[in-house]
């Protein structure tokens, strides 16, 4: 699916104030896309996120999506940072929820669910609650959950953010052997610049506030990227790049 | 090995009671504090086992327990169906928000007079004394239960796909039942004391009326046996409620 993004702006009203958090951005995400929004805090990434998932409004522009096939799940689906599991559903019925309101008939759902579980290598958490499991699981369910509802389209909202240093090191290698396998277009946000070098086709990097896009970067590092992809001079490189293009920004803000 | 931990367990728990009495005993053969305002424990239980042969004490208990459940079941469902309805629309909220603040200082209990002119004696008043003081705490705790629900699995439910009439049973009951349940823990509590204390006040069956009726002719080990009756009463109510939550709600986290 094609994500065509057309002069979108975004004001907020913020104590009488008219605050622009993002202003005229237009670019183009490739069917089967993996890109990766890069920015400081604050930039408005998420907010652009929000809306291209269509839970928030543009003030002005528009987000077109130039479907050749249509799958049977809804247009996207949304992996967010706080992990977003509801408490009282085991793994299993997490997961399974999509299927579930849309009406998928419980055998078949129940029987979709376990390629997922297995997928995410989650078996025998099956009946296991949020609570009991790490932040590392948490996420990996969450992503099935996504997964399972067959969007056409994956957003994710810094997602790894809140696990530590080495666990969303094997998460974003996790994440990568997942998406290879349904290569569906995914839109991620991050503020990392490793983790968008690593994960991205490409990175659209967006300046502090009001956010508009500064630069896109093509990232010509070679799949399927692995650990020994983060030595590369290559990744450095690109790392380096981006790092020139973000520090002006932070510096704006600092 | 099970079995063995569980009796440990029960021991353990039993332990301190059997302190209590030895020192209850103690008291009376040292003659510290005089039989009439605490008889002897082997003259309570024999007391205690009388009136439980004779049937005196469970006609009482049944009479006490109906009141109770009938008064706390229509005081939960009036307050979880206003507080559902409350928390779920904000033009409610602002409507009964002023309302529920200035009566809640208000003890609910005080409005037993009013109940008794209304409905006269026996049973009615008691049981709308129950009503009115049980269901204030169900109210609150399904209201804030609901709207404390996290706003975040709302959208994440919208977002694969749910309606808003799957959100709501889907996310926001589920998500608001651990703060409800507690508020019924909280209403049975209150059920219980408030029973007793009317029944005291204007019963004439039940355990609080065959207490104060123990007062006025001075039987002390009668008063003391319907204390333990009542004390083991209660802790099986409590105990039930916890087995309860725990099938009603098996995510709460373990303590």
């Amino acid at each position: 699916m094609e994500i065509l993004i057309k002069n979108i702006s975004k004001t907020f009203n913020q104590r009488g104030m008219e605050m622009c958090a993002i202003k005229d951005i237009s670019f183009d995400i490739h069917d089967g896309e993996f890109f990766t929004l890069l920015g400081p805090s604050g930039c408005g990434k998420s907010t652009l996120l929000h809306i291209i998932s269509g839970m928030e409004k543009p003030t002005s522009g528009l987000v077109e999506f130039n479907g050749v096939k249509k799958s049977s799940g809804p247009l996207n689906t949304m992996v967010w940072q706080g992990y977003a599991l509801f408490p009282w559903r085991t793994v299993r019925e997490n997961i399974v929820f999509g299927c579930e309101v849309r009406g998928i008939s419980k055998k078949d759902r129940y029987k979709k669910v376990e390629d997922f579980i297995e997928l995410v290598d989650l078996k025998g958490f099956e009946n296991h609650y949020p609570h009991e499991l790490s932040g590392g699981m948490k996420q990996r369910v969450a992503l099935a959950r996504s997964l399972c509802n067959d969007p056409e389209i994956l957003l994710m909202d810094e997602p790894l953010a809140a696990l530590d240093a080495q666990t969303r090191t094997l998460m974003q290698i996790e994440l990568l052997r997942i998406w290879s396998q349904f290569k569906k277009t995914v839109v991620y946000v991050t503020h990392s610049i490793d983790e968008a070098v690593l994960l991205g086709d490409r990175i659209a990097i967006m300046t502090a506030r009001p956010g508009t896009i500064k630069e896109i970067v093509s990232v010509d590092l070679p799949r399927p990227r692995t650990l020994e992809t983060m030595t590369s001079t290559k990744f450095h490189q690109l790392a380096d790049m981006a790092w020139n293009a973000i520090k002006y920004e932070l510096n704006k803000k600092f | 090995m099970f079995k063995n931990k569980k009796l440990k367990m029960i021991i353990s728990e039993l332990f301190p009671f059997l302190v209590v009495i030895v020192i209850w005993e103690l008291v009376i053969d040292l003659g510290l504090i005089k039989p009439f305002f605490l008889p002897s424990f082997s003259v309570v239980i024999q007391y205690l086992w009388e009136i439980l042969i004779s049937g005196e004490l469970i006609k009482h208990f049944a009479i006490t327990i109906y009141r109770m459940l009938v008064g706390y079941f229509i005081g939960a469902a009036a307050a979880i169906i206003l507080g559902m309805a409350i928390g779920l629309s904000n033009p409610m909220r602002k409507f009964f928000s002023p309302l529920i603040a200035a009566t809640f200082p208000l003890p609910k209990i005080s409005l037993l007079s009013l109940f008794i002119v209304v409905f006269g004696i026996g049973d009615p008043p008691i049981i709308a004394s129950i009503v009115a003081t049980a269901s204030f705490p169900i109210l609150l705790n399904t209201i804030t239960g609901i709207v404390a629900v996290d706003d975040l699995l709302i959208k994440a439910a919208y977002n694969l796909g749910a309606t808003k009439r799957q959100v709501m049973t889907k996310v926001i009951l589920p998500g608001a039942l651990p703060v409800i349940f507690a508020g019924l823990k909280i209403g049975a509590a209150i059920s219980l004391v408030v029973v007793i204390a009317v029944e005291m006040y204007i019963g004439n069956t039940g355990v609080g009326y065959l207490l104060s009726w123990a007062t006025e002719f001075f039987k002390m080990p009668l008063l003391y046996a319907n204390l333990i009756a009542i004390g083991i009463f209660g802790v099986f109510i409590f105990r039930g409620l916890d087995r309860i939550e725990k099938w009603v709600i098996p995510w709460k986290k373990e303590n």
